[in-house]
């Protein structure tokens, strides 16, 4: 009887479990908040949630990526208005509300934690055409900070960064950027650097404008083949890629990565059309008219799925789900504050 | 080369003495690793006293190093039917293993009992967790415990 009693007692220690949850995937551990008070202050910690990021970001595959969609079932009190989504990173979202006065809006969907970010300018509508807003969010690692990054034209070309962490603005020097942005695209994050799809001049010439989040600068990336109909930019697994239209009507998928471009050995016949979203595995994610579709790198389609939306690209983000907060201008993290 | 294989003594919590071959122990712990290369060990009079294994977790322990030395080139398929084989065992049996494992730093052994516990919990409900993982005391009231249910009601 000693015995049992004795193996009855046998309880992991809380660091043991710890390293058991980094393994779990966010839907299990948002349950497993109920298992006991000791997992709750564990996995509610913004330790952990960190620790659980990385973890995840780390494998080959991270299984809490997901494609975000924006429909009319919002979890926030803004359903009656027209959202779209600016951007995603590290677990956040940047919400655009297009309503007067209304400001930018932070938001990670998992938690529900959300924080409202004012604009530089008291109306942003009237820094010329609202469409022609430039903006992104990204994560500075080395200082642990998300920066929402804005550009707009008013008289001349202007720029600002908003640092999460010091609750402020701050001015980007720019040169001689180019003023249009493709359609109403939104940034893509990669790599610690965020990338938008321009129009060169007005022969429709692409190029890619850059924001290194850690050194604050922009820059301008060409493509790799001249001349070429670059549209749709996206950011996938393999980092920044875009889709090309070349002469003898096929699509190709080309990859940065350390600054130069590799062509995909991929195969993707040009009546798909598609507008790419993420590429995976050999299977490439993105909308067609009023259908998501998945792609294999032969070509051949996998799956689609009608979603009815007037303008899917501001509606739909890939982003990683996490139990990260944001932080806050005094050092630690807001969760902590919050509980 | 050529010498006979060196061997290092290994003591458990009932003063039982394993006898392994260096090698194995070395390549798979990091403290006994640590051990032989800061010179801490004796060959002639030293046995590593593991106060905290039991004979029959160590003799485990000692099959799974002593396997994945000698079975590093076999194909991943059959040393992961080894593995999955190999922690057969009752939840108490796992928990000894496991903490055998901190305790040594065998990360290899480590991170198969925890993906085992990991697949183990993962999908089931709140009770079946706490009856698996032993927890008798969670520490929440019947309140506590439907507000947290209500926190997120799109994850259960």
């Amino acid at each position: 009887m000693k015995h049992e009693a004795e193996a009855e007692a046998k309880v992991l220690p809380l660091d043991l479990v710890e390293k058991i949850l980094l393994w779990l995937p966010i839907k299990s551990l948002i349950r497993f908040r109920c298992v006991s008070k000791n997992w709750l202050s564990l996995i509610s910690d913004s330790r952990f949630a960190k620790l659980h990021y990385d973890t995840t970001d780390a494998a080959p595959t991270n299984k809490n990526t997901r494609l975000l969609y924006l429909s009319s079932e919002l979890p926030l009190n803004c359903r009656h208005f027209s959202l779209s989504i600016l951007g995603s990173s590290r677990g956040f979202i940047l919400l655009r509300i297009h309503v007067y006065g209304a400001p930018l809006l932070l938001w990670n969907p998992v938690t529900g934690s959300h924080r409202s970010v004012p604009y530089p300018v008291a109306d942003p509508d009237a820094c010329g055409s609202s469409n022609n807003l430039w903006s992104g969010l990204g994560y500075d690692e080395s200082s642990d900070d998300y920066l929402v990054v804005v550009g707009w034209h008013q008289l001349r070309p202007q720029w600002q960064y908003f640092s999460v962490r010091t609750n402020s603005w701050k001015e980007i020097e720019c040169g001689h950027l180019p003023l249009y942005l493709v359609d109403d695209d939104s940034a893509r994050f990669c790599n610690g650097v965020l990338y938008w799809l321009a129009f060169k001049d007005i022969a429709l010439n692409f190029l890619i404008v850059a924001f290194d989040i850690a050194g604050k600068h922009l820059s301008i990336v060409s493509f790799p083949t001249s001349g070429s109909f670059g549209r749709g930019l996206f950011a996938g697994c393999l980092g920044l890629s875009y889709l090309n239209f070349t002469e003898d009507q096929k699509f190709e998928i080309w990859v940065m990565k350390e600054s130069s471009w590799t062509k995909l050995n991929v195969v993707l016949p040009l009546d798909h059309g598609i507008h790419p979203l993420y590429f995976t595995k050999g299977e490439l994610v993105g909308t067609k008219n009023n259908d998501l579709v998945k792609v294999s790198d032969k070509g051949v389609l996998v799956e689609s799925l009608r979603i009815s939306c007037r303008d899917n690209d501001l509606k739909m983000v890939m982003f990683t789900q996490s139990l990260l907060s944001l932080p806050d201008e005094f050092g630690c993290t807001g969760e902590e504050q919050g509980k | 080369m050529g010498s006979p294989l060196k061997k290092i003594m290994l003591c458990s919590s009932e003063k039982e003495i394993f006898s392994v071959e260096e090698q194995v122990m070395v390549q798979h712990s990091v403290i006994i690793n640590n051990m032989i290369e800061d010179g801490s060990y004796n060959y002639e009079e030293s046995k590593i006293p593991l106060d905290c294994v039991d004979s029959k977790t160590l003799k485990k322990v000692i099959d799974y190093c002593t396997y994945h030395t000698h079975h590093h080139n076999d194909n991943q398929e059959d040393l992961e039917a080894w593995d999955a084989q190999f922690l057969n065992v009752d939840s108490n049996g796992l928990y000894d293993l496991l903490m055998a494992a901190n305790y040594l730093e065998i990360r290899n052994l480590l991170d198969l009992i925890y993906r085992t516990i990991k697949n183990m919990i993962k999908g089931k409900k709140i009770d079946e967790i706490r009856r698996i993982l032993n927890i008798k005391d969670h520490g929440f009231t019947p309140e506590e415990e439907e507000q947290n249910r209500k926190e997120y009601p799109h994850f259960y």
